[in-house]
């Protein structure tokens, strides 16, 4: 399996790349900018979640860890998109609901288990952002190349993202247990990780697309 | 059983995991699809919009057209006729030679101006002897008017076609006529040549300056202030000609070609 992680390890360098030469040239937008610090906390995740497994150290605390993020990043990213001051009320409410809920369940949880909760409400929230900003836009009747527009594609692979990985991450105990047999986890796990390297090739098209042109 | 149990599991959330995939593809690929079908309405209203643009340019035109015609004819048969009897109502007035001269002259200048704009408003030599003489008379009245500038015409006047109509010659005139204008104006020229072919293909025009170069953007074109440039587009729409703007050291050089129906069918 390592194989595969030095490959999703190795994919992170599209992004972060070319973020970094976008950013040197004063050529990020603040949404770039954004995007650019979420993927190097999400290589940060992998690297230290990686060097722990392989020192026989538990490292699933730090998904719980990684899972605030996945509520705020998004949040970030949309957050501007909502033009009614209703809309953003809404979606305030549902981000501290999202964080209360993901703490709480923390607490009564075992902090060396896999966060399956957690993990659903991340993704119920995620999709309620998603979903409500595609409303928003069929709302607005905004008109845009939706291939072109870096919030699109953002919304599409973040929403593709939890998705794709909702009922592995949820049923993960079950999978590790061998309860749905013995090849199907590491079927999962090179899906799962095939994804994630698609996911970064979006993430850099969705950078390349957010950039300022130089004047 | 219990051994086949986990098997059939395993596969129930591949297919699990592979529906939540795809709902989440589908509701991405419904806001593509609903954004394409926007794009094309955006699309499809903006083309409307440039259509009526155009037939409102066009019916402007065409109305501006009738006005210079209708002021041309009133300056050239009542203001012209009542100058002429004016001159000759001098020779019965109790006046020496030499006044008489003096108001001759007077009247017959402004008779000449008078010409000359129900000339320039209403070219009648292009109704009688067509585009190419037109032109000519055109740089010809220009070159006398204008003497800093050289002037030059070389012309190949063939029969024309059937689809070159009194408004398709009108129209390169007219363009003619802008074209020459905005030289004189912008482009501190001293030289203005002018290549003028017309056969039964079309209508090739071809006019080089040698002052400031210039070619004008689509923005210039769109300009409300720079009124010449829109007529000319606005025309050369009209006709469905095709203008072409080269830069030139020193100069601009216009290439104005009109092709008949049947080859523009011919070329399609």
């Amino acid at each position: 399996m390592e194989g595969w992680e030095y490959v999703v390890f190795s994919s992170y360098i599209f992004p972060i790349g070319m973020g970094l030469a976008l950013l040197i040239q004063k050529r990020l937008p603040f949404i770039g900018k954004i995007l650019w610090v979420y993927m190097l906390f999400r290589l940060c995740v992998e690297i230290v979640s990686f060097i722990l497994a392989r020192n026989g150290i538990n490292n699933l605390w730090l998904y719980r860890v990684y899972l605030y993020a996945e509520l705020v990043f998004p949040s970030i990213f949309f957050f501007n998109q909502f033009s009614r001051k209703g809309n953003r009320l809404l979606l305030l409410i549902a981000f501290v609901l999202a964080i209360t809920l993901t703490t709480l369940t923390n607490l009564f949880d075992n902090w060396l288990a896999h966060a399956s909760v957690q993990t659903g409400i991340a993704f119920v929230y995620v999709a309620f952002i998603i979903i409500s900003y595609f409303v928003e836009m069929f709302r607005m009747e905004k008109v845009f190349n939706p291939f072109k527009d870096v919030y699109f594609i953002l919304g599409a692979v973040i929403f593709l993202g939890h998705s794709g990985s909702l009922i592995y991450d949820v049923l993960y105990n079950y999978l590790i247990s061998g309860y749905f047999g013995s090849g199907i986890l590491s079927i999962l796990n090179k899906v799962n990780l095939s994804l994630i390297i698609f996911y970064n090739v979006l993430y850099s098209y969705a950078l390349w697309i957010s950039r300022h042109h130089p004047t | 059983m219990d051994q086949q149990a986990p098997s059939n599991l395993g596969l129930l959330l591949i297919i699990g995991t592979l529906a939540m995939f795809i709902m989440s593809l589908s509701i991405i690929m419904f806001a593509v699809l609903y954004q394409q079908k926007m794009r094309r309405k955006r699309q499809e209203m903006i083309q409307l919009e440039l259509n009526y643009k155009n037939e409102l340019v066009h019916a402007v035109l065409d109305a501006k057209e009738l006005e210079q015609r209708r002021i041309a004819i009133e300056l050239h048969d009542d203001i012209g006729s009542s100058l002429t009897a004016l001159k000759l109502s001098f020779a019965s007035l109790p006046i020496n030679d030499d006044e008489r001269r003096l108001l001759n002259e007077g009247v017959q200048i402004t008779i000449g101006k008078v010409r000359s704009l129900s000339n320039r408003l209403l070219p009648s030599i292009l109704e009688e002897l067509g585009l190419i003489p037109a032109v000519k008379s055109l740089v010809n009245t220009l070159s006398q008017q204008v003497q800093s500038v050289k002037f030059s015409v070389i012309a190949a006047n063939d029969p024309k076609h059937e689809s070159q109509t009194r408004e398709v010659s009108l129209g390169i005139y007219r363009i003619i006529q802008e074209l020459i204008n905005n030289i004189l104006k912008y482009a501190e020229a001293t030289e203005i040549n002018l290549v003028l072919e017309q056969n039964e293909e079309g209508v090739v025009i071809v006019l080089t300056d040698n002052g400031k170069g210039f070619i004008p953007t689509k923005e210039d074109k769109l300009k409300s202030q720079s009124l010449g440039l829109k007529n000319i587009e606005s025309r050369s729409q009209q006709i469905q000609a095709e203008i072409d703007y080269e830069l030139l050291n020193p100069g601009t050089k216009v290439t104005l070609t009109w092709q008949a129906i049947e080859t523009k069918l011919e070329s399609a």
